[in-house]
């Protein structure tokens, strides 16, 4: 199918999209990768009437390591963040994640602040970004302002962000050393959405005690979530088997995965928990080296 | 042998190819199809003025604007081709609009207003065999039943060491070709008609259509080829009778091309099926006694639903001798989807099940299941699987042979690297009959031309849906003339320009190209031969054709085309049937092709995923006609077969579509290709065999599934009896046997 008629800008600066996009309104809509947007709109689930086409502004891309902060430009495509040395060093989480989006071709296209505003409940970015406790640089004509990936997911499809908004750069805090991490999902097939994913983070001080950790999981809520008992559970302690059970019972207690063709809610819980422990153990094993 | 290039290959990748769909003409419209939201109900009114007085809209039409017979169907024609009083599925048309663009066309079908009375829904054969149940069509609601019994069922049970009994549930699959159903339908000056819509059989459709249009099928061209795919699921009409219809009444060329999400409410599908084995065998390990039940959902319309059942009923007892067969099958109508013709035409479904059997007997009586195949396996000289002479080859055994070396390469499973998966392999077997079989009409012919420019054209009625004839065609047609690629043209697919050669189908086209040649390769050469010897002044004994033309000791005396200059073609032509058994038993084939699969799966104990690592297949099937070809016909129907096995499933509610579209209907993608995925051709026949190679466009698909489902069980002892096999449902089973923990035991019961 071809997507309905609408209006096609392409801005040469940032600028002049934000104009465009004040003037559009609630009948406005950012086009970067489109990977998202372009089958949505085929399927005439939505139908923008004005386009503002992004992809012009170079300036939107790049891949920075500041102030032990990775800063990474909303226009930059997954497939560059997949590739860059730097990434795979400083914040291999991230780097692993990507592997897992779609197809290369679609990474090849797709954008890191595309997929993220998009909020897609299982999507990989969302939840790579949260569970590394990044946030997000929004921009509007009037203001520039920073929000924490915690506050930014508010429903299936839903952001913070306001139809004049543009979501111009995703920072991260970098990795201690003596950290792992670890990004696992199942999905019925490769390069689908995941029925589940689980993330984790995790700092180790040289006995093996864990310092700090973030655990979240996507498909199981409306957007990723975050575990905050695992901090609870596992900060102070070396990770066991007695110690991952109680990590899944608060799985078990946050999460309300829903059924549909292709997984039932115990099923996916049932991979939620499975995801739990399986990143928890190489996110551990990673971080004691 | 060396890898031939299809002939159509490079203009396909570069995506320079045109299909029917691609095609465009001046003012031509846009035609779109309204059918019923009710799987079956009653019509009470249809009002289409305000669709029609719409801007843009050109044409609204209704079972009042058919000229001829308002049914189509290959066999019968029961299905309307719009209703009028009655719908009996969701896919069933109702009207039809043609407008100047695709939205105007569909919002025109918004503003037909049609009144419904909906009535109970039949989404079951058990329901629609109830007593009482509303009748679907004048004959009731059975549209076939079919059967084949010999020996003494009873006293061969008897003498059994071990009975299974199982029932197996195999799902709805969909075609999923790459283009849907589309093309133009354009009316000719001259008051003729020529249809581009890709088809299966274009004789068929014209005649199809001649009958709903009343006219004569002379006034008819169908141009049907290059296709998209179509895997069967365009055998039957489609959107052609709308496109024509709307094309007459409105003067202007019509273009139809049905949304995925139109093609899963309209194509029809693979058979579902619920199929219930009885088997028993000796202590010595030999089958005795096979009885089968078959239950297949129809859906609304017959379409070659009898045929199909006929086909499962004839291969139930697969490439075993058995002294006892007892089987029923029975086709039923419903308010599903409809069900047809599919690669595989019911092989697939009872291979499925015996397959299933013949491991679960192995393993009842503790034999090795290869050494008790080849006991029960048949021999160059049997009899068919309905008692009927056979082309005599030893194909079954062959293939067995070659898949059981890969079987005990393969079966001592490696340890896992990780503690929570297990790998486990499997194997099945199976012939699958080519053509369509006794007392069916199947005629086929062919046509060779030295055209005024030099080429020599070669002539089908079959066409290109990406099974690779073309290529076909290219080889034989070289090979058994000797002469070179550049030296012809084919033509396929257009009624007006070639000969009848019977529907491109049923594994029939290699069979028939090959048969064909070796009709008409003897005069056609003979003609060309002393045309040039009249032309060089040299005997004609001296003589050969080579590349680029007539030969003469090494060299190249006379070019095609100065043997063509300034003469009339030289023209060959040859009709023939698709042979058969010389035992007049209905339906029975005589060509047989076989298949020996081994399937090595990684099932992840905590996820329940299966991963299928491993697909060998072996096939007998005769001479390879075109590596290329055979290789993508092989591995691609062993994908396909992967899919039916591990995710595909058309899901019906109520009489209603669940999966939609291919975001919720699953079709593997390229990571879901296992790995090692190998073919071995084992080409010999018998001397005297006569009949060349076989098609192998099926018999890919039809093994894999038990393949698969028997490596499963070798790997968690989970036996599956229901396809697709759905990761909760292994997760369930292993984990209530504590297959992680060690205490690992099978389950009989099945899933």
């Amino acid at each position: 199918m071809k997507p309905p008629k609408f209006e096609y800008y392409k801005p040469a600066t940032l600028e002049e999209a934000l104009n465009l996009l004040e003037e559009a309104g609630d009948d406005g809509k950012i086009i970067a990768g489109g990977q998202s947007l372009v089958p949505i709109m085929n399927m005439r689930l939505a139908s923008p009437k004005c386009l503002i086409d992004i992809n012009g502004l170079e300036e939107l891309s790049y891949i920075k390591n500041e102030d032990n902060t990775l800063k990474i430009g909303t226009l930059t495509r997954q497939s560059d963040v997949e590739q860059s040395e730097m990434v795979a060093n400083v914040c291999g989480l991230l780097a692993e994640a990507i592997t897992q989006i779609g197809h290369v071709q679609t990474r090849n296209r797709g954008t890191i602040g595309g997929s993220i505003v998009h909020a897609d409940p299982s999507a990989e970015l969302p939840l790579a970004l949260l569970t590394l406790n990044g946030s997000v640089q929004i921009t509007s004509k009037d203001e520039v302002r920073t929000v924490a990936a915690e506050d930014f997911f508010i429903t299936y499809l839903t952001t913070d962000i306001m139809p004049t908004e543009v979501l111009t750069e995703v920072t991260i805090p970098l990795m201690e050393e003596k950290s792992g991490y670890s990004f696992q999902e199942v999905a019925r097939r490769h390069g689908d959405f995941a029925l589940v994913a689980a993330a984790c983070h995790m700092t180790v001080d040289d006995e093996g005690i864990i310092t700090a950790v973030r655990l979240a999981l996507g498909g199981v809520e409306a957007i990723p979530l975050l575990i905050g008992d695992a901090e609870d559970i596992l900060t102070g302690e070396q990770l066991s088997d007695l110690l991952m059970e109680q990590v899944t019972e608060s799985v078990e207690m946050e999460s309300d995965p829903e059924s549909d063709l292709h997984a039932s809610s115990e099923y996916r819980m049932h991979l939620a928990k499975v995801l739990t422990k399986r990143v928890l153990t190489q996110a551990y094993e990673r971080a004691r080296g | 042998m060396a890898k031939k290039i299809r002939p159509d290959g490079k203009e396909k990748v570069t995506g320079r190819l045109k299909y029917l769909t691609d095609l465009a003409f001046s003012n031509m419209l846009y035609g779109k199809i309204l059918r019923s939201p009710y799987p079956h109900a009653r019509i009470l009114s249809i009002s289409t003025d305000k669709a029609r007085q719409l801007p843009g809209v050109q044409a609204v039409i209704t079972h009042k604007d058919v000229p001829g017979l308002n049914g189509f169907g290959i066999v019968t024609p029961d299905q309307p081709v719009l209703c009028k009083d009655i719908v009996r599925y969701v896919g069933d048309a109702v009207a039809a609009v043609a407008a100047d663009s695709v939205e105007t066309a569909t919002r025109a079908l918004e503003l037909i207003h049609v009144q419904y009375a909906p009535l109970p829904v039949l989404d079951s054969p058990e329901k629609a065999l109830e007593e009482g149940a509303p009748l679907l069509h004048p004959n009731g609601n059975v549209l076939h039943r079919a059967g084949f019994q010999k020996g003494d069922i009873e006293s061969e049970f008897a003498k059994c060491a071990a009975i299974v009994e199982e029932t197996y549930h195999v799902p709805r699959q969909l075609h999923a070709y790459m283009e849907t159903e589309g093309g133009v339908i354009v009316p000719e000056k001259d008051g003729s008609l020529t249809v581009y819509v890709g088809t299966q059989h274009g004789f068929k459709d014209r005649f199809q259509l001649a009958r709903i249009l009343g006219m004569p099928e002379e006034h008819i061209r169908v141009v049907s080829s290059p296709m998209g795919g179509s895997f069967g699921g365009k055998d039957e009409l489609n959107i052609q009778p709308y496109g024509a219809l709307l094309a007459l009444s409105t003067g202007k060329p019509v273009k139809i091309h049905q949304t995925r999400q139109e093609s899963i409410r309209s194509s029809i599908k693979r058979h579902p099926m619920k199929i219930t084995m009885k088997t028993g065998i000796d202590q010595d390990g030999r089958l005795r006694a096979h009885q089968t039940t078959i239950v297949a959902d129809t859906g609304a319309y017959a379409t070659l639903g009898p045929a199909i059942l006929d086909f499962a009923v004839e291969h139930t007892s697969g490439p075993y001798m058995i002294p006892a067969v007892d089987t029923k099958g029975i086709s039923v109508f419903t308010n599903n989807g409809v069900s047809g013709e599919f690669r595989g035409f019911g092989g697939n479904q009872v291979t499925f099940a015996l397959e299933g059997q013949i491991d679960r007997l192995a393993a009842a009586i503790g034999m090795d299941s290869v050494e008790m195949r080849r006991l029960n396996i048949r021999r160059e000289h049997d009899l068919g699987p309905l008692g009927q002479q056979i082309a005599e080859t030893n194909g079954a055994l062959d293939v067995l042979q070659s898949a059981a070396a890969v079987y005990a390469e393969k079966k001592p499973s490696s340890q896992n690297q990780d503690r929570w998966k297990r790998t486990g392999t499997g194997m099945a077997i199976t012939m699958h009959g080519g053509g369509l079989g006794f007392g069916r009409m199947d005629p086929a012919g062919g046509r060779l031309s030295l055209k005024e420019d030099g080429k020599i054209e070669i002539s089908f009625g079959f066409e290109e849906a990406g099974q690779g004839i073309l290529a076909v065609i290219e080889t034989i047609t070289t090979e058994q003339l000797g002469c070179a690629k550049e030296d012809i043209s084919i033509m396929i697919g257009d009624t007006s320009l070639v000969p009848s050669s019977g529907s491109t189908t049923a594994s029939r086209g290699t069979s028939m190209v090959w048969h064909s040649l070796q009709r008409l390769k003897k005069p056609f050469l003979q003609k060309l031969l002393t045309r040039a010897a009249r032309k060089t002044g040299t005997k004609e004994g001296q003589l050969s054709i080579g590349p680029g033309g007539i030969w003469e000791n090494g060299e190249c005396r006379l070019s095609f085309r100065e043997l063509a200059s300034e003469q009339a073609p030289i023209v060959i032509s040859t009709q023939f049937d698709f042979p058969v058994s010389p035992d007049p038993i209905d339906s029975a084939h005589f060509l047989y092709t076989y298949s020996g699969v081994v399937a090595q799966v990684e099932v992840d104990l905590l996820t329940g995923r299966i991963n299928v690592t491993e697909l060998h297949q072996s096939l007998s099937a005769g001479p390879v006609v075109n590596e290329m070809g055979y290789l993508g016909q092989i591995e691609g129907g062993g994908v396909m077969a992967l899919g039916y096995t591990l995710m595909e499933d058309v899901i019906m509610a109520d009489g209603h579509y669940v999966t939609e579209n291919l975001d919720s209907y699953l079709i593997p993608g390229i990571k879901d290709v296992p790995f090692n995925l190998q073919v071995k051709a084992v080409e010999s026949l018998p001397a005297e065999d006569d009949y060349g190679p076989r098609g192998v466009g099926e018999i890919g698909t039809i093994a894999v599934a038990p393949a698969i489902a028997n490596a499963i069980y070798d790997a968690v002892g989970l036996r599956v009896s229901q396809l697709p096999v759905k990761p909760e449902t292994v997760l369930k089973s292993t984990e209530e046997r504590g297959v992680l923990h060690g205490s690992q035991s099978s389950n009989s019961g099945g899933n």
